[in-house]
């Protein structure tokens, strides 16, 4: 037997998880190779020191990771398996955004390399809570204008903000809770269905579509500013034509 | 583990058994994002993915099998994608320099052998350990973390790190060894041999 036949080998054997028959070859082997004894004494040593202070090592995830996760299963669950009406949706939409709301804008800090479906999943839980639970769309619509300057009030940059055209009423424009506030959530109604876009300066996203907790989703950047329109789900093609007439206004 | 073990076969039921039974492996998965993104914020960020994707895909889970070692495989992979997507595109190289320089390292002087409880003994305090441990190349640390203290099988490794059995086994040997290499010299650094 070789070293390099035996290194295969030392693995389990360091373990005491080897064949009989390894383990005898090794025992030969290492008697009389220094080499390869040394070799298994720092992996049964290495291996012995890490189970031994593993407990030590061990870390807790943050009381707030546990909860969103909880109530991101729940609401893809609900969503998922369509058990519950319409109603029902929103509730556990509702509760989910309100845990995410609470914890999330506390623990999660501002837009850098989150995954673009975890920030879809927050932008869909913000799109809920300005629309059912907040009623922040429920007053007429106001101009292009009005919108800009809202966001330059509250934001402190400037956006062009699309303005209403046919089948398409902007609503109101309000400082998101994701990221710190650095995001501007501007709420439209399309045909009668909320839709939500959400300005992300000082960051560009690949373009893609993506359904998460039952909305449709469309990404696109211009600059450095990522752009995110959210709807509930079923309303895909309708997005699609809300998407393109925005990415053509809000350059 | 999620063995399929409550008596209703109501669907809802079975639904809340898989996230409570997956979200028993949150610390783990947890400390595996923080080893691999060495970023509390992007640790919570891949977990919540992670979950995200378990939840859609567990159909795709054998009852029975385990759960744990399957989280880890999607974890991984979302991480693995990331990293192809461009993030983090220097770790496979960094990853092979330090693999190839491993291999040419000494175990330290001939004939000298302490057995493993007076190492334990005498020198690794916890602080130590994980600083030697954040110094393993990314392929190694997770060999070694998943066998020597997770406690998966070699074959589940192998899906989780999605590279075949015999690399596994080399990733440890390596992993070991460069983890008792990084022990013996900071042991030596505080004086105490």
């Amino acid at each position: 037997m070789t070293c390099k036949d035996i290194a295969d080998k030392l693995a389990t054997v360091a373990e005491g998880s080897a064949t009989q028959g390894d383990a005898a070859v090794v025992d030969e082997h290492v008697a009389s190779c220094d080499a390869c004894r040394q070799m298994l004494h720092a992996q049964v040593t290495a291996r012995t020191v890490l189970r031994a202070r593993a407990a030590q090592l061990a870390v807790t995830a943050p009381p707030g990771l546990r909860t969103r996760i909880a109530a991101s299963a729940r609401a893809e669950r609900s969503e998922a398996k369509g058990l519950l009406s319409w109603r029902g949706r929103l509730s556990a939409f509702a509760a989910a955004a309100v845990l995410m709301l609470s914890l999330g804008a506390a623990l999660l800090p501002v837009v850098t390399e989150r995954s673009t479906v975890v920030l879809a999943a927050q932008l869909a839980l913000d799109h809920l809570k300005c629309f059912i639970i907040d009623g922040d769309a429920s007053g007429p619509p106001i101009s292009k204008a009005e919108a800009e300057a809202i966001v330059q009030r509250d934001h402190g940059w400037s956006a062009n903000v699309p303005a209403s055209t046919e089948g398409l009423e902007l609503l109101a424009v309000r400082h998101c809770l994701y990221g710190d506030g650095l995001a501007a959530h501007v709420l439209y109604r399309a045909e009668g269905q909320p839709v939500s876009l959400f300005i992300l300066p000082g960051l560009a996203r690949p373009a893609a579509e993506l359904s998460v907790l039952g909305h449709d989703e469309v990404v696109w950047s211009h600059g450095d500013r990522t752009y995110m329109l959210v709807s509930a789900a079923g309303t895909k093609a309708g997005l699609a034509r809300v998407a393109s007439y925005l990415q053509n206004e809000a350059k | 583990m999620f063995p399929g073990r409550r008596r209703t076969s109501e669907p809802a039921q079975d639904e809340d058994d898989f996230s409570g039974a997956t979200l028993e492996f949150l610390d783990s998965l947890y400390g595996a994002a923080l080893r691999l993104t060495r970023n509390a914020d992007r640790a919570q960020d891949l977990v919540q993915d992670t979950y995200l994707k378990a939840i859609r895909a567990r159909g795709r889970y054998t009852t029975g099998s385990n759960l744990k070692a399957w989280l880890y495989t999607i974890l991984h992979n979302t991480w693995r994608n990331r990293q192809r997507d461009g993030a983090r595109s220097r770790v496979s190289f960094d990853s092979a320099v330090v693999e190839e320089a491993a291999e040419g390292a000494s175990l330290g002087p001939s004939g000298h052998v302490e057995s493993p409880e007076t190492l334990l003994l005498r020198a690794t305090i916890d602080a130590d350990l994980q600083q030697a441990l954040d110094a393993l190349p990314e392929s190694f640390r997770e060999a070694v973390w998943l066998r020597d203290v997770d406690e998966l099988s070699y074959q589940e490794i192998a899906s989780v790190l999605g590279v075949p059995i015999g690399t596994v086994m080399s990733r440890l040997s390596r992993g070991r060894k460069q983890l008792f290499l990084l022990l013996t010299v900071q042991r030596q650094r505080h004086g105490s041999v």
